[in-house]
């Protein structure tokens, strides 16, 4: 049974880093815009296929022979 | 009857599908609300970003010079968060953020010019943070871009003080240490609750109960030590707050459960402490709700330029507003406003004080004569001699009055009720302290930590945050914003509501220019519309608005008479714009212009206030429980019509100045009447300041609205007696949840002076009253919302 004791510690620990992580997440100021992100999401996904097709087209110019 | 073309009222925009609030934008036939809105559109047609920018570019001839004044190093620099050789970080205000298509604009910047690294915008907030290198592209060409694609930056005279407001994150950090402590401490409470004693060693026990102390020990000193420091404060003033029998209860829960436990003689109440501080936190957090979009506290800073030029040696140097002294010389170009007191240099100018007397209508001045701070110049440049520093000058001497210094306050309905409160259990644990010393002298240290345990006003202390948090959010959501619950509670206690005039009862486009003789050719309505084209009079603009898309003719020999009107030759005729007795020679209602051909009447117009709709019904409504005044900086030509519309008015005063108002609402105050104010712009930011509650009405709450405890958008301004009358309503529901809260402690209070009070009946008791407390008090707001219509 001594094991709870073990438990409860380790438990402790892991509640802790927790809350740490979420003082963590309100000082770094995560919670102080919660309306742009959310708009934001939307845009992602043409940037990056804009991106993969500048890739793409330096991936071919650099490899035509000259 | 001449036919005018209808002002597109509800127009969407074809991008984001919002309602366009200005004239919409026609690009490809399609309209569009914003710059951004039409960008956008015009980048799904084409890719090719930085061609569509060079194109831009070029179409923003207006944009020369205004932000020269970045250029100055003094300024630029305070303007920075950050500063380096290839990185820069400026946050900019950008009031014409409104939709999800600027946050993609701005946010994709860098694609318009590579000298700009990062951008981040908040949206609520209205700005963004950019990151760019000065090697590539200075502030000022950063300004200007932005500019050109929409979203000019505002630079107000507040911008630096202000860099980025950090939110106080205190209370979320404690309310996470007080719900991890609340947890954890009920979980290893939990064989004392079920009385699993049986099979577990002693060790067990102790190992719990020292746990559920140390737990403790953060939520008592950091989350709820906030109580502690207010009851002591309250305290050293002689001034029995709701936080000292809070603070009292919590310190003999934790004293007593401490004792308990280090003495091995029980479990303690460590669960219920750490249970009740948790609560108190989500109450106060509940109450605190702010609208960040909105600020309440702006002065004349916000509305006065950063820098304005001036002229050193002949050259123009750009100058922070506070560093200006008399005897200096400044420009001030077209659309910009008079920072300070000055003489005027040049040999004319136009100058709308419509910001400062609430009034829409431009004064001519001739050279040497004064300007007061706050005009803005309508037309050609002009030089000024500063004649009193900007904090010292006419206007913004308002904000040196007193009333803006003192912070107003009022007793809270529990403040008033705790003083009795705390006298009564104080008086009850006595009692029960003497009853035990005579009948069984051991019980008496449980019985009176007892008492003071159940006692502990938490329900009590809840009701009011719970009530006023879901009063503001019900009114937010009607568009109706108040700064604090604090002014939920004052507006229950006014008794006097004084109107502004312009802008609060009439709609803010200030009337519109109504033409009652018919009959005007296309002819004569393309002469009005050249006439008008060239007048800087309110009035002529507004008939030029009316016109629309009315061709213009040349005009030989335009001239503006002040004071009469404007006049002009056409194909050999005489045409002439103006008041009655110059172009007809004989008198005429006020706010009436006449348009005639060399002599004879074609047609005439006539100004009037449009006033909301819904009005007359609201003022009968408030007129039964309030006496009802108005303040105009206007002139007297309304009050025939008001008199008629409105007979509720007990006052009506014209011709007020900004510091006429505060001293009027100061006069009413003396009666001992409590005032509620209602105006829109600076002039009457004294009065609201003086007032006990004042309501700053803006028909779009993110633009600028003076100094105020609340803010309400114009279209429901009509609403306010159903307002006032759901803030009564709200007062008797915490007054009913007091009462519930104090049957809940009728009931524990019996138990613990028998010394019945056990921890796990402590735990039970104290949080059901609570959240009695709080579905109560949301419900009923809730019910007697929805039975407003609100």
């Amino acid at each position: 049974m001594s094991v709870i004791f073990v438990l409860i510690l380790v438990s402790m620990v892991v509640a802790g880093g927790f809350l740490s992580l979420f003082i963590w997440a309100v000082k770094s100021g995560q919670f102080e815009d919660t309306m742009t992100p959310s708009m934001r999401v939307l845009f992602d996904d043409k940037k990056k296929k804009k991106q993969q097709n500048q890739n793409i087209n330096e991936a071919e110019t650099s490899s035509s022979p000259v | 009857m001449m036919q005018i073309r209808e002002v597109a009222s509800e127009v969407k925009c074809y991008h984001c599908d919002d309602l366009c609030r200005d004239e919409p934008i026609l690009f490809d036939n399609k309209n569009f609300c914003c710059t951004g809105c039409k960008t956008i559109y015009e980048l799904f047609q084409d890719d090719e970003l930085k061609d569509l920018y060079e194109v831009r570019n070029k179409s923003n001839p207006h944009l020369d010079g205004k932000f020269d004044f970045l250029k100055s190093e003094k300024i630029a620099n305070d303007l920075h968060s950050f500063l380096s050789d290839n990185h820069n970080v400026i946050s900019l205000s950008l009031p014409d953020i409104h939709c999800s298509a600027c946050v993609y604009i701005l946010e994709n910047l860098n694609d318009f010019n590579s000298g700009v690294i990062q951008t981040k915008v908040n949206f609520a907030r209205r700005s963004a943070q950019v990151h760019y290198n000065p090697q590539q592209i200075t502030l000022t060409d950063l300004a200007a871009l932005l500019s050109s694609i929409g979203y000019p930056p505002a630079f107000h005279a507040d911008t630096k003080e202000k860099p980025t407001k950090k939110r106080n994150h205190r209370l979320s950090i404690q309310i996470g240490v007080a719900a991890f402590c609340f947890g954890n401490i009920m979980l290893l409470s939990f064989p004392e609750y079920l009385g699993i004693k049986e099979g577990m060693s002693h060790s067990f026990d102790r190992f719990f109960n020292y746990l559920n102390l140390a737990l403790v020990l953060p939520s008592v000193f950091y989350a709820g030590r906030g109580y502690f420091i207010s009851a002591y404060k309250g305290f050293t003033q002689g001034f029995i707050n709701i936080d000292v029998p809070i603070a009292l209860g919590m310190l003999i829960l934790f004293v007593r459960s401490s004792y308990e436990i280090i003495s091995a003689t029980g479990a303690g109440y460590m669960d219920s402490l750490a249970g009740l501080i948790f609560f108190l936190l989500i109450g106060k957090w509940f109450q605190s709700r702010t609208y960040e979009n909105l600020s309440f506290d702006r002065d004349y800073k916000s509305y006065f330029p950063l820098a304005v030029l001036q002229i050193i040696d002949n050259e123009e140097v750009a100058t922070p507003i506070q560093q200006l002294k008399k005897g200096d010389h400044i420009l001030i170009r077209n659309q910009e406003i008079v920072p300070a007191d000055a003489i005027l240099l040049s040999d004319e100018a136009n100058i709308d004080y419509s910001f400062v007397t609430g009034e829409e209508r431009t004064t001519r001045v001739k050279k040497g004569a004064q300007i007061f701070a706050g005009g803005r110049q309508v037309g050609a440049k002009i030089q000024l001699s500063i004649t009193k520093a900007t904090s010292q000058s006419y206007l913004t001497s308002l904000w040196n009055n007193d009333t803006f210094k003192q912070e107003k306050t009022s007793l809270s309905l529990e403040d008033k009720i705790s003083k009795y409160f705390t006298g009564i259990i104080l008086l009850i644990t006595i009692v029960a302290a003497v009853y035990w010393y005579f009948y069984n002298p051991t019980m008496i240290w449980l019985v009176t930590t007892s008492v003071l345990i159940v006692a502990c006003p938490c329900a009590l202390a809840l009701s009011a945050p719970f009530t006023h948090g879901n009063t503001l959010r019900i009114l937010g959501r009607n568009k109706f914003y108040l700064k604090s619950a604090d002014v939920a509670e004052r507006l229950t206690e006014v008794n006097t509501i004084v109107f502004d005039k312009t802008g609060t009862i009439t709609t803010a486009d200030n009337g519109e220019a109504n033409q009652w003789i018919d009959n005007i050719s296309e002819f004569d309505q393309r002469i009005l519309k050249s006439m008008t084209a060239n007048s800087t009079h309110p009035l002529s603009q507004k008939i030029h608005l009316l016109l629309g898309k009315v061709i213009e003719v040349e005009l030989q020999n335009f001239q503006e008479l002040v004071g009469k009107g404007i006049e002009a030759d056409y194909q050999g005729k005489r045409y002439s714009l103006g008041s009655a007795l110059w172009t007809l020679g004989h008198q005429a209602e006020e706010g009436q212009a006449f348009f005639t051909v060399d002599g004879h009447l074609i047609s005439s117009f006539q100004m009037h206030n449009s006033y909301r709709s819904g009005l007359q019904s609201m003022m009968q409504g408030l007129s039964s429980q309030y006496d009802l005044q108005l303040l105009s900086g206007d002139n007297a030509a309304e009050e025939g019509t008001l008199k008629k519309m409105i007979p509720e008015l007990s006052q009506m005063i014209f011709g007020q100045k900004p510091n006429d108002k505060l001293a009027h609402v100061k006069s009413i105050q003396q009666s001992d009447s409590k005032v509620l104010m209602l105006g829109d712009g600076l002039n009457d930011a004294g009065a609201l300041s003086q007032s006990d509650v004042g309501i700053a009405v803006a028909e779009d709450v993110s633009s600028f609205s003076p100094a105020c405890d609340a803010i309400i958008e114009g279209s429901i301004f009509t609403k306010l007696g159903d307002f006032l009358r759901y803030l009564r309503g709200a007062r008797h529901i915490i007054i009913a949840s007091f009462v519930i809260s104090f049957l809940y402690n009728i009931v524990g209070l019996s138990f613990a002076v028998t010394g019945h009070l056990t921890p796990v009946f402590a735990a039970v008791l104290m949080p059901l009253s609570s959240i009695t407390v709080v579905v109560f008090t949301t419900l009923a707001g809730n019910l007697w919302a929805e039975k407003l219509n609100l």
